[in-house]
């Protein structure tokens, strides 16, 4: 998941998703977010299956 | 035992007539293999690295953006946010004045749009990863190239409009387009030509290459070896021989917001264009070089935004002739999606998806029309990819490399056309 630093910050899954046990915190394993798009790249070829 | 030795030297020499005719068979089969990637419309929109203090600049570059967005007689509201800790332009809003619904917001990052949001349903247009990752498995494929021509492109063909404009700076190194474009991927790639060729990139000029540089300044300091090939301001066309394949590349022109699918080259004009193509086949069919790869910007066959070239502007005419004894595929761009066609024995693809803002709206199309063969029909998602061409004595190959980020599996290979 990628968004905008400002919009991660009022979306602060941790304070409200986890607080509210909307999600587990394993669940925050799940994603990443960032606003770089060389970091996203890395993410990606780190996690895509070798085609 | 004189028997056994006689059946022996029989069987060796079976073996050497084996060897002497597969080996020299797969020897040069390998020889003759070799491939390229092709992509386009990778330039990202607007760069704009203003403080809250320069937004009379800021302003001005957006007026400029907008005469080309949207001409000159539509009023256009904006609504422009700096960040307060950086004082760096954080976000843009803007729609056609009236209608807020129609609206596109781009938030940037020192400057260059990372993500971009648009009305009604807040479609996201553009994700700047999609660029990088396409920028950053191209140059890894190349250097795997390079070493080996079986294992990666030896080479990258463009489509065009690997620039925005002009206005912050031509040259490669006034312009933050061409300097990005250099940094991040040019000057990455394996350095020289594979056999004789004076480097390993290749493109049609684009619409956003000639607006505010006429002259093309930029394209010709960023790959300055385009002259050897014949690609000058005043003559746009080139062509060169690899391995038995031809490779022709065109100018469709300027943009022009009234005419936006027009061919409006004049360097030279559309006429001259077809006399030096059908020049160029011709050549192609009489040397035996039986496969052709012809790229130009504006697609010759399209159902996405501006639609095709008109049919008295389209190279098809000109190149239906040829194709019963040439292998022709043509490489597209202009409309920012992909598209597939097989008309009259020729492969058109729109390859127009390598890291720009993406268009999801196709147009229905008219009847009787070919078959759109990438989507289908198919409701279009986010999807930036390039283009993979193997060519061989077994034949060609292409598929799309492909990453959509909101997939299940962001990214794929498809397979679109095998011999």
């Amino acid at each position: 998941m990628t968004c905008p630093p400002r919009i991660c910050q009022e979306v602060d899954m941790e304070k409200t998703l986890l607080a509210q046990s909307k999600i587990t915190s394993q669940d925050m394993n799940l994603f990443s977010t960032t606003d770089d798009p060389e970091e996203v790249v890395r993410f990606i070829r780190e996690n895509q299956p070798s085609v | 035992m004189k028997r056994i030795l006689s059946d022996f030297f029989r069987l060796l020499l079976l073996s050497a007539l084996v060897w002497l005719y597969f080996i020299p068979a797969a020897a040069a089969e390998q020889d003759n293999s070799f491939s390229f990637v092709v992509f386009g419309d990778n330039r990202l929109p607007g760069y704009l690295p203003y403080t809250s203090d320069q937004i009379d600049e800021a302003e001005k570059c957006f007026e400029q953006m907008k005469l080309y967005a949207y001409g000159p007689d539509l009023a256009v509201d904006t609504e422009i946010s700096f960040d307060p800790d950086t004082g760096k332009l954080d976000w843009i809003k803007y729609w056609p004045k009236g209608a807020p619904e129609k609206y596109r917001l781009v938030f940037l990052k020192d400057g260059w749009p990372r993500l971009i949001v648009q009305g009604p349903q807040a479609d996201v247009a553009l994700r700047s990863e999609g660029q990088a990752w396409i920028y950053t498995e191209i140059v890894a494929e190349s250097k795997k190239g390079a070493e080996d021509p079986l294992s990666g492109p030896s080479f990258c063909l463009n489509t065009g409009d690997m620039t925005y404009f002009g206005y912050q700076g031509k040259s490669r190194d006034e312009s933050p387009y061409w300097r990005d474009f250099h940094q991040r991927f040019l000057s990455k790639l394996p350095v020289g030509g594979p056999e004789g060729l004076p480097g390993r990139f290749f493109p049609a000029p684009g619409n956003h290459e000639t607006w505010l540089d006429e002259n093309l300044e930029g394209l010709l300091s960023t790959v300055p070896y385009l002259p050897q090939m014949g690609f000058t301001a005043e003559h746009r066309v080139y062509k060169f021989d690899y391995r038995g394949c031809r490779f022709i590349f065109l100018d469709t022109g300027d943009m022009d917001y009234r005419n936006p699918s027009a061919w409006g080259s004049k360097h030279p004009d559309f006429q001259a264009q077809m006399a030096i193509l059908s020049e160029w086949l011709q050549e192609a069919k009489e040397k035996e070089t039986h496969q052709v790869f012809i790229t130009f910007h504006n697609p010759a066959f399209c159902i996405s935004y501006w639609g095709p070239l008109p049919l008295e502007e389209n190279p098809h005419p000109y190149l239906k002739p040829f194709a019963s004894e040439l292998k022709i595929t043509v490489f597209n761009g202009h409309v920012h999606t992909t598209e597939v066609y097989q008309v009259d024995g020729i492969r058109y693809l729109i390859l127009g998806a390598g890291g720009g803002e993406q268009g999801h709206e196709a147009n229905p199309p008219p009847t009787d029309y070919p078959e759109e063969l990438y989507w289908k029909g198919q409701p279009r998602v986010e999807d930036y990819n390039y283009l993979r061409v193997q060519v061989s004595n077994k034949g060609t190959r292409m598929w799309l490399r492909r990453y959509r980020p909101r997939a299940d599996t962001p990214v794929e290979e498809v397979e679109l056309y095998k011999e």
